[in-house]
């Protein structure tokens, strides 16, 4: 392999991609997705910014005081990012665009019967693959970068200017979108060596989607509840006496923390669990710092002084997760498509 | 148009459908979540029964409230869609791309057959995929000793119409795409787009810039305001005229959301198996307050519109298939 004929199949990749018809509606689609989320975003930012400036948020200060106010938590503009997380996780159609743009990588070459002409020229099949996945890649990058963009526009254009210290967390949301999308493209174009052809290939990324995505947390409730037994406050009683109710009451407490423990560990295996919940932990850091053990009031999301090891000690497992899923799909493609029996 | 015929094509695509691999990986799929989701079901059940029993709740369960994981499955996660468009998206442009439809139109056959026969074939296969999940769940009821009433019954055959209907909605979505694109792969493209834009831009995007353009300013956020720091009659007064402005503003969101959320048959599904699988009509000792007729009145709109989308689908696409141009 060298990097020159590898380059140079990206790069014809990447021009194919992004000239072609269906990456443009594909691309307005996913504009669409995230721009209707990131508007949603903007109005409860809204609402909580005018509670914020009348009251202020119930929070608790070092000595205990609490300050009761109308909103929630504190606005930042950071929050506002969540949208691009909900709309390309909540649906299959934010991933969509990184499925159609793999689904025939391979299956449409042998379907025109370009690959035999192709492997006719001195080029290696491992420079192919790769330089396809790199062309992908990058088209799904200016995609994601496209996204990222409009989105800080409409916010300087509203007069929002996300302050110094949230750019590297929009930095990092990025780079996980861009992850989370490049996981699809992976699992796309390993059905498409698989398969046949492209329909078959489309129908079988759209199976492997919806296993990777959605079955990890469809079980994970009926795991966790055959695991952990019925809610101990099922054996609450009318008489039951003061002690028993404060041993029952942490029993519940340790109960519902091992679920979600339970529920959390098996979403792994969820693509789109782990992308909502590392773009949560950067855009919400609020919502999954008091899940499963919450103190009862929010804290203010710049006051909470999280540090990055706090960060990485909450998410750091679907980061990884994030990263070795395009890994296995790649693997897995590069080396069927290496032993692909071509004639 | 031969009633012989059509049953033949009508067979032979059934039985293609439910022996492929493709067909008997999504229904293992299918099954596999709907059983777990059922096994969750019944013991929230149980429990639930258990706390009846002592007298700690006044409402009887209902097995009903099981089958929620059945329609949750299908519609709302969305595996319904991808069965039905799996089973659909191929069955005429994969004939074109292999070119077996001219030799299929060689032998003394009708294009009404052809296309009718495909139709009835896969909405077949996908009355047998749902059966199968709905005698799954039947038996794990039985298993677990809880006897639906006949009344129960009845309710629990509604909603396997709806969904098959449900089923059949995207099926016809998809058969329609085969016909006018080129390319099986083009075909589920245009499908998947189709259902996006009916689910998501119509009723999102567009009831959005609806409410927008046509209602203007939330006066929410004023209200907020006005509330903290009024402290005269002047501003009580307005208040209330804010609040008064509010509430109008709330209901024309809302009938604007209901009129574009009929153009999604997955929200649609959504309100008509809710009506019967979870029947705030029905009475505490199991015999209906309300009869069948009033509670279609409250969803006959979402009705229409469901029974709508398959035959305009399948009309677009039987009429298009008899003009093809086949060279």
């Amino acid at each position: 392999m060298t990097a020159d004929r590898v380059i140079l199949i990206a790069k014809k990749e990447f021009n194919d991609y992004i000239t072609s018809k269906r990456y443009i509606a594909l691309l307005v689609m996913l504009l669409i997705i995230t721009g209707i989320s990131v508007c949603s975003e903007f109005d409860i930012y809204r609402m909580q910014l005018a509670d914020y400036s009348t009251s202020g948020s119930t929070t608790m200060d070092e000595d205990g005081n609490i300050n009761t106010g109308l909103a929630d938590y504190r606005p930042a503009p950071i929050n506002l990012f969540s949208g691009i997380t909900g709309g390309l996780a909540s649906s299959v159609f934010g991933a969509l665009i990184a499925i159609a743009m793999g689904f025939d990588a391979i299956t449409k070459e042998r379907e025109s019967g370009s690959i035999k002409s192709l492997f006719s020229h001195p080029v290696y099949r491992d420079e192919v693959i790769n330089g396809k996945a790199i062309g992908g890649i990058l088209a799904l990058t200016l995609a994601v970068t496209t996204v990222f963009m409009i989105t800080v526009a409409i916010l300087l254009i509203n007069s929002i200017v996300p302050g110094l210290d949230e750019w590297p967390g929009i930095f990092l949301l990025w780079f996980v979108s861009v992850l989370f999308l490049v996981s699809c493209f992976a699992m796309a174009i390993m059905t498409s060596v698989f398969a046949r052809t492209s329909g078959m290939s489309l129908i079988y990324a759209l199976i492997i989607f919806f296993a990777f995505a959605y079955l990890a947390p469809a079980i994970a409730p009926s795991v966790s509840g055959y695991i952990l037994g019925p809610d101990p406050m099922a054996d609450m009683r009318d008489d039951i006496s003061y002690e028993d109710y404060e041993l029952l009451i942490e029993e519940t407490k340790s109960y519902y923390t091992s679920e979600w423990e339970i529920t959390n560990i098996i979403n792994h295996l969820s693509i789109k669990c782990n992308y909502g919940q590392i773009g949560d932990a950067i855009t919400n850091p609020f919502f999954l710092w008091n899940r499963g053990v919450g103190n009862g009031y929010r804290l203010d999301y710049a006051e909470m002084g999280i540090s990055f090891e706090d960060f990485m000690g909450k998410v750091g497992s679907n980061i990884l997760m994030m990263f070795i899923f395009p890994a296995v799909f790649f693997g897995i493609s590069y080396v069927r498509f290496m032993r692909m029996d071509l004639r | 148009m031969k009633i012989q015929r059509l049953a033949i094509i009508a067979r032979k695509e059934t039985c293609d459908h439910i022996t492929s691999k493709k067909f008997l990986l999504l229904l293992l799929m299918l099954s596999i979540v709907v059983g777990i989701g059922a096994i969750t079901g019944i013991n929230d059940y149980q429990s639930n029964l258990d706390r009846y029993k002592s007298g700690d709740s006044s409402s009887v369960p209902s097995p009903l409230s099981i089958i929620s994981s059945i329609t949750e499955v299908i519609g709302y996660y969305g595996f319904g869609a991808i069965i039905a468009i799996a089973l659909g998206f191929d069955l005429i442009s994969g004939e074109k791309e292999t070119k077996s439809l001219r030799s299929l139109l060689s032998h003394p056959v009708y294009r009404d057959e052809i296309i009718n026969g495909k139709a009835i074939g896969g909405i077949a296969a996908l009355t047998i995929a749902i059966t199968v999940v709905f005698m799954l769940v039947f038996a794990l009821f039985l298993i677990q000793g809880i006897v639906p009433t006949l009344y129960e019954l009845g309710l629990m055959l509604i909603i396997w119409l709806i969904t098959i209907i449900f089923l059949a909605s995207n099926f016809a979505l998809a058969l329609m795409a085969s016909v006018i694109a080129g390319s099986s792969s083009n075909a589920l493209i245009l499908s998947l787009i189709i259902l996006f834009v009916l689910s998501f831009f119509i009723p999102v995007f567009s009831a959005r810039v609806a409410v927008y353009t046509m209602l203007g300013e939330d006066p929410r956020d004023e209200i907020t305001i006005v509330r903290y720091y009024a402290d005269s009659d002047e501003d009580d007064e307005y208040l209330e005229l804010l609040e008064e402005k509010q509430q109008d503003y709330d209901q024309k969101r809302f009938a604007i959301h209901e009129i574009s959320s009929l153009f999604s048959i997955q929200h649609n599904y959504y309100v008509l198996t809710g009506v019967f699988a979870k029947p705030s009509w029905d009475c505490i000792d199991g015999t209906p307050m309300l009869s069948l007729k009033e509670v279609i009145n409250q969803v006959w709109s979402q009705l229409l519109f469901f029974l709508l989308y398959p035959s305009l689908f399948f009309g677009i696409a039987y009429v298009k298939f008899m003009r093809m141009d086949l060279r």
